[in-house]
């Protein structure tokens, strides 16, 4: 173990593991130190959402796409909660039901949950994507401003 | 049959990730246009990496930001193996201790499983500097447009 260990630790630390490039200042939002920068100013953007309208703040057009990007992370979180609520619930909800019910009601609510999980997750990403056309609508009116950073 | 369907739509929706952005316009600079950050679009055209896919196309015509490319991928294949090798113990662990075999076999499963934890472990840290390896390859390339970069771009910031 600690000879993999070892090895594992040289491999990453030959193959340059650690350089953090800090991106030119500009106008531009650009993706980089664990965040996004703009203007010099590190900006996160958390799970929900949160701090999204705010990167993209003075576009109108880009901060309706970083309002989907909450509405959606919201969404897909409570669904995702729901989801494995269900999940849970399966177990005891087949004990207390009746002897034939048992197995339709667990693998009912079983699948139920898993779907909607999935479905949780597809909302979740199409959140995400809400935030890189934010970006990408923030960076090309830039451009089209004719901004250079 | 319905469980099939279920079960099928189910894994569609999962693996889909069809949460592709709106395409990025025509210009030399590079923007991320997919909810993972694997897809980029460059001068119209697009180009994906997937999981531990090529992104020296990418970035070619700037030396630096290729070398980034280039450890991005042995960082990502590295990262990649690594999860295989996690997943393929756990699997191990699991069938020797679950299995109808004496003690000594369920002892040694449960070593396996918990000691795949270092492999997944690991393979999380190359994930991770794989990540931020093709996130500096596209950053040079983005300012190498604008002149060369600065030689202090990959120390820390000062008054940030």
């Amino acid at each position: 173990l600690g000879g993999f260990g070892a090895t594992a630790v040289a491999l990453l630390v030959t193959t340059g593991c650690g350089a953090v490039y800090h991106p030119r200042r500009g106008p531009r939002i650009v993706r980089a130190e664990g965040g996004y920068v703009r203007d010099g100013q590190r900006y996160d953007v958390g799970m929900l959402g949160g701090g999204a309208v705010d990167l993209v703040a003075p576009n109108v057009r880009a901060a309706e796409f970083a309002g989907r990007k909450r509405s959606l992370a919201f969404k897909g979180l409570a669904l995702y909660a729901v989801s494995l609520a269900t999940m849970i619930a399966a177990i005891p909800a087949s004990q207390a039901a009746p002897g034939r019910a048992r197995e339709p009601v667990f693998w009912g609510l079983l699948g139920s949950g898993v779907v909607g999980v999935g479905f949780s997750i597809y909302v979740g990403e199409r959140g995400d994507a809400a935030l890189a056309d934010a970006i990408n609508v923030y960076n090309d009116d830039v451009e089209a401003a004719g901004a250079k950073p | 049959v319905n469980d099939r369907r279920l079960v099928a739509l189910a894994l569609l929706v999962v693996t889909s990730g069809g949460a592709c952005a709106a395409r990025g316009s025509y210009t030399p600079r590079i923007a991320v246009v997919d909810a993972r950050g694997r897809t980029f679009v460059r001068d119209g055209r697009t180009f994906s990496t997937g999981l531990a896919g090529s992104a020296e196309e990418l970035v070619a015509g700037n030396a630096i930001a290729v070398d980034h490319a280039r450890r991005y991928r042995r960082q990502a294949i590295t990262g990649l193996t690594l999860a295989g090798v996690g997943v393929a113990a756990v699997a191990t662990g699991a069938a020797l201790g679950l299995g109808a075999a004496g003690e000594d076999r369920r002892g040694a499963g449960a070593i396996v499983a918990v000691t795949s934890i270092v492999p997944n472990l690991v393979s999380l840290f190359f994930t991770m500097a794989a990540r931020q390896n093709l996130e500096n390859a596209v950053n040079i390339y983005n300012d190498g447009l604008d002149g060369p970069i600065a030689p202090d771009a990959f120390d820390e910031p000062r008054g940030r």
